[in-house]
């Protein structure tokens, strides 16, 4: 019996061979080592294999070349073709890699113990109790009661959209609600589509309003800043603080946050009485001007000085800047930085934006704001790949913020409605809903609310650690993904392909899981395909080939976009830019705060004396919480005391707070102890936290507990017919707690 | 019980083995034979006769000094597989604040290498280092099969299995080398379950024998 011990599972006891080449002695780990060194030197390891992927540790996905030796990660490098690397990859894309190896990773499905600990269960365990629980609460509550919530990559999309779709409901979620929602929102309504982008390479005049190139990094749009400086071009950061990107700016403006609307009303209000505007933009492709004009007049520079905090000639000065600059004066696009979601007027600011490129009728133009086309994939067999038949029952959120950007969805509705008993199930693939959307703790009540929470992910994010089922998915050098489509002047395919084997066999790709769980929950039929099919389906109907984008990792689709200077048709309602949105004039009666025209709106808070607006930003090293579980990144965040909270220094010296204090932030929600960073660098109005820190899983040891948690002091909120969070509509106190 | 057969046992505790495995190793013949092969130095002077089976932890004994006498009389306390599974369900995987996974790259410097360009080549704790693509190369070399092939090569039970094989097979100083060079890290293994699961007073005693049997190999093989 004791034989059968190691004999049964362990092959080897009667393997003649095996024990005698044992006799012949053991090579030590050290010789080993020193011989290995020694091939290498003297050849290139015979073992290295280059694979094609995407960085998977920010949204910007840039194209990257994997080496790999004798099946280890090797290095990384930048893809020359990938618009968004140009050859280089950034310092966290490098690091990130980490969580490939990470002792932090999960290596098996889990479920939620009563005592929220967890315990390993089989994949064959998982499915079944999801699946059985899920088709019960579609049985007694409907489709509509249970939604899914993803990070709005390719993959993601396709399998999250398809399997809740499937399913019968249209609740599906992205994190662009506190991302970019408010300002693709409000771009939609003004010239038809989510976003432009501004030709920062030939401006001659560009406006930043809080976006920093060189915080929320992406190398090719840092390098474009960098020669645009070089080049001369005026840059104007806009911004509460000097943030990285201020290096290359002609000039910084310090403006009270939440105030930009009634910067951007002021500049139009100057280029409107000027006449520095595009009149014939303006006659021929536009709508509502003549409504809108009117209502300008009250928005001097003066009137606007008092509000933002920023003298009136600065404003004057910088729109005639930008009207002089005409085609080639613009106001960047932005992302989530001032108006993706922060404030009760983030909307009518996107709004703004839109009109202030449009008075300059730069649409197209070089130097201006591009409009272009984003390819879309082609037809797919549909005996492979099914079609999901057409969902009638409406998202839920849409009745109550129905300006909101269509197909993203308002993602801390699911959190409002569990608590109100009506959302019962949901899925979570890639998304740190707890820590990133809305309050922690309303988020945290929704998730104990519902019947069935299920977390797709690689770590124990917070997010996870509430759910019921945690399923491991493997890294994504691990993984073959879909391809991407890069908008552009030139469109282009991007590929991730697999790099390296799976390391812990109990963890899967999301594809998989969600084969699984479809299988599981009677919707199977809709799943018959692999990965490899699809992908391979995906890349032919775009009429391009495979193997080469394996090889290449990227491939362009046509020719490069070549009508700058054409007129643009905007796929409107009206075909035209609309200064007065046609959509909110169709539904005027649902609205809570907007009208057809731009029209100020204040933040909803205002800091008093004594109080601070608390304002958040990333750094170039993280990506909100997601990266915090790396130690190389973590190392950095540690060695320069990045988590600090930043004071401006008037303040500081009023409350006798020094730099490197502990400082105690409160407000009604939270109160956590951080230590400060007094800076000349910031508008007195606010205090500004990183976004990343305070952790509070503890299954992530790097990030627990270190720094303070920016959403536990959002209060958990909806702006006004729109939908996003508002986080920056926050007020607190700051007062020191030891030197 | 010959060696070998010990380090087998010991190999199917530090993993989420199954019911029959289990069973095979702590078995009562089994158990008992086993404990005496990895506690040499516990000489038992006097067991009563009326004490069941089970309830053998009055046992008078006597230790030689050199091995703990708490540890013998905790290992005879073997749980139920069912105890045992839920105990591996929340430790022996990964990702949690209670792992405590047994592989030896959690322990070591990623990557000896100087020219690995990855920004995390000299930092430890991360699966997969160069002991494991050493594990993975002597398996090769020999010809065997990975015994865990679920396992990391340099998981704990494939490194016992492979330390038997060469107590079985190889020179007395290529089994000290092994053991000197793979299973140092079994202090600090052992410092890991106090601090991420201190209850598990089993575990524990197992790993302090774990490590003093060892001890015991290289000086017998010596
Ligand atoms: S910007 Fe940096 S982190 Fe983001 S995808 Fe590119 S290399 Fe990765």
């Amino acid at each position: 019996m004791q034989g059968r011990l190691i004999s049964r599972r362990s092959m080897i006891a009667g393997s003649a061979a095996a024990v005698a080449l044992m006799s012949t002695g053991v090579l030590s780990m050290q010789d080993w080592l020193t011989s290995k060194a020694h091939a290498e030197e003297a050849s290139k390891p015979s073992g290295e294999e280059v694979f094609a992927s995407t960085c998977n540790a920010c949204s910007s996905k840039c194209g990257m070349f994997v080496h790999v030796r004798d099946g280890k990660l090797w290095k990384l490098v930048g893809n020359k073709d990938h618009p968004y690397s140009k050859g280089m990859l950034c310092p966290r894309g490098h690091g990130s890699a980490q969580i490939v190896y990470s002792e932090d990773r999960l290596t098996s499905p889990m479920k939620r113990n009563e005592d929220g600990s967890f315990s390993a269960i089989s994949w064959d365990q998982a499915y079944k109790e999801i699946g059985d629980k899920l088709k019960g609460i579609v049985a007694k509550s409907g489709p509509e009661s249970v939604s899914i919530i993803t990070d709005p990559r390719p993959i993601g999309q396709y399998y999250s959209q398809r399997f809740i779709n499937a399913l019968g409901s249209p609740n599906y979620y992205t994190h662009n609600a506190t991302c970019n929602g408010s300002l693709a929102a409000g771009y939609t309504v003004t010239f038809g589509t989510n976003n432009f982008s501004a030709d920062v390479s030939n401006a001659k005049v560009v406006v930043f309003l809080g976006r920093s190139y060189a915080d929320g990094i992406r190398p090719s749009a840092a390098k474009n800043l960098a020669d645009a400086a070089e080049k001369g071009t005026k840059i104007v950061i806009v911004d509460p603080r000097y943030n990285n990107s201020a290096v290359f700016a002609s000039q910084w403006i310090p403006i009270n946050p939440g105030t930009d609307l009634a910067l951007l009303l002021a500049i139009s209000h100057v280029l409107v009485k000027e006449k520095l505007y595009d009149k014939d933009f303006v006659t021929t492709n536009s709508i509502g001007f003549d409504e809108w004009a009117p209502e300008l007049e009250q928005y001097t520079p003066k009137w606007a000085a008092e509000i933002t905090g920023i003298d009136a000639k600065v404003i004057e000065t910088l729109a005639k800047d930008l009207g002089t600059a005409g085609h080639a004066g613009v106001i960047e696009q932005s992302w989530r930085a001032a108006f993706g979601c922060q404030h009760q007027n983030s909307y009518e600011t996107a709004r703004c934006v839109a009109a202030v490129n449009a008075l300059l009728g730069n649409y197209n133009h070089k130097g201006g704001a591009g409009l272009y086309p984003t390819a879309k994939l082609g037809k797919l067999d549909e005996t492979k790949f099914p079609k999901i038949p057409e969902i009638t029952i409406k998202k839920v959120g849409l009745a109550e913020y129905p300006l909101q950007s269509s197909g993203q969805g308002i993602v801390n509705i699911v959190a409002a409605k569990a608590k109100e008993g009506k959302m019962k199930a949901a899925f979570f693939y890639h998304s740190n809903a707890i820590k990133c959307y809305g309050n922690p703790k309303d988020w945290q009540e929704g998730m104990e609310a519902m019947d069935l929470t299920v977390c797709i992910d690689v770590q124990m994010s917070e997010t996870a650690q509430l759910c019921d089922y945690v399923l491991a998915e493997c890294s994504y050098l691990e993984r073959l993904e879909l391809p991407q489509i890069l908008g552009g002047k030139q469109n282009m395919m991007d590929g991730r392909f697999k790099a390296l084997e799976i390391m812990h066999p109990d963890t899967l790709p999301g594809d998989e899981i969600f084969v699984g769980l479809a299988k599981a929950s009677g919707i199977g039929e809709y799943f018959n395909f692999t990965i490899d099919e699809l992908v391979k389906a995906q890349v032919k109907s775009m009429e391009l080939d495979i193997d080469e984008l394996a090889k290449k990792g990227v491939l362009k689709i046509g020719e490069a976009w070549d009508k700058a200077g054409e007129p643009v048709t905007f796929a409107t309602p009206s075909t035209k830019f609309e200064f007065a949105a046609s959509k909110i004039a169709g539904m005027m009666d649902k609205m809570v705060m907007h009208k057809p025209t731009i029209a100020w709106i204040p933040p909803k808070v205002t800091p008093k004396e004594g109080e601070f607006r608390l304002i958040g930003g990333k750094q170039s090293i993280h990506s909100h919480t997601m990266t915090t579980s790396i130690e190389a990144l973590m190392n950095i965040t540690k060695e320069y005391n990045l988590e600090r909270i930043w004071i401006p220094a008037a303040k500081a010296k009023e409350l006798g707070i020094s730099e490197g204090d502990t400082v105690e932030v409160s407000n009604e929600l939270y109160s956590g102890k951080v230590k400060a960073h007094v800076t000349e660098r910031l508008n007195p109005t606010c205090v500004w936290i990183p976004t990343h820190y305070g952790g509070s899983s503890s299954y992530l040891k790097q990030g627990y507990q270190f720094g303070i948690p920016h959403m536990e002091f959002v209060p958990f909120d909806f702006e006004p017919d729109v939908g996003p969070p508002m986080t920056h509509e926050v007020i607190v106190t700051v007062k020191k707690v030891s030197a | 019980m010959h060696s070998s057969t010990a380090l087998g046992i010991f190999a199917s505790l530090y993993r989420r083995c199954d019911k029959e495995d289990w069973i095979d190793a702590t078995e009562h013949d089994t158990w008992q034979d086993f404990l005496k092969t990895v506690c040499p130095t516990i000489e038992i002077i006097s067991l009563p006769d009326d004490l069941s089976a089970d309830d053998q932890n009055n046992e008078v004994v006597r230790d030689t000094n050199q091995l703990d006498t708490k540890s013998y009389h905790e290992l005879k306390k073997i749980p139920s597989y069912e105890k045992f599974i839920t105990f591996a369900n929340q430790h022996y995987i990964g990702g949690l604040p209670t792992s405590i996974v047994a592989v030896e790259s959690l322990f070591r410097t990623w990557s000896a290498s100087c020219d690995s360009q990855v920004a995390f080549a000299k930092q430890t704790g991360l699966y997969n280092s160069d002991y494991a693509d050493h594990m993975r190369y002597l398996f090769e070399a020999y010809n065997i099969q990975i015994p865990y092939k679920t396992l990391p090569p340099d998981h704990l039970s494939n490194l016992l299995i492979f330390l038997s094989l060469l107590v079985e097979n190889a020179s007395l100083s290529d089994v000290c080398t092994f053991i000197d060079e793979h299973l140092d890290w079994l202090p600090a293994y052992l410092e890991r379950i106090n601090e991420r699961a201190d209850k598990a007073i089993w575990l524990i005693s197992l790993t302090q024998v774990l490590i003093k049997y060892l001890t015991c190999i290289k000086e017998t093989t010596s």
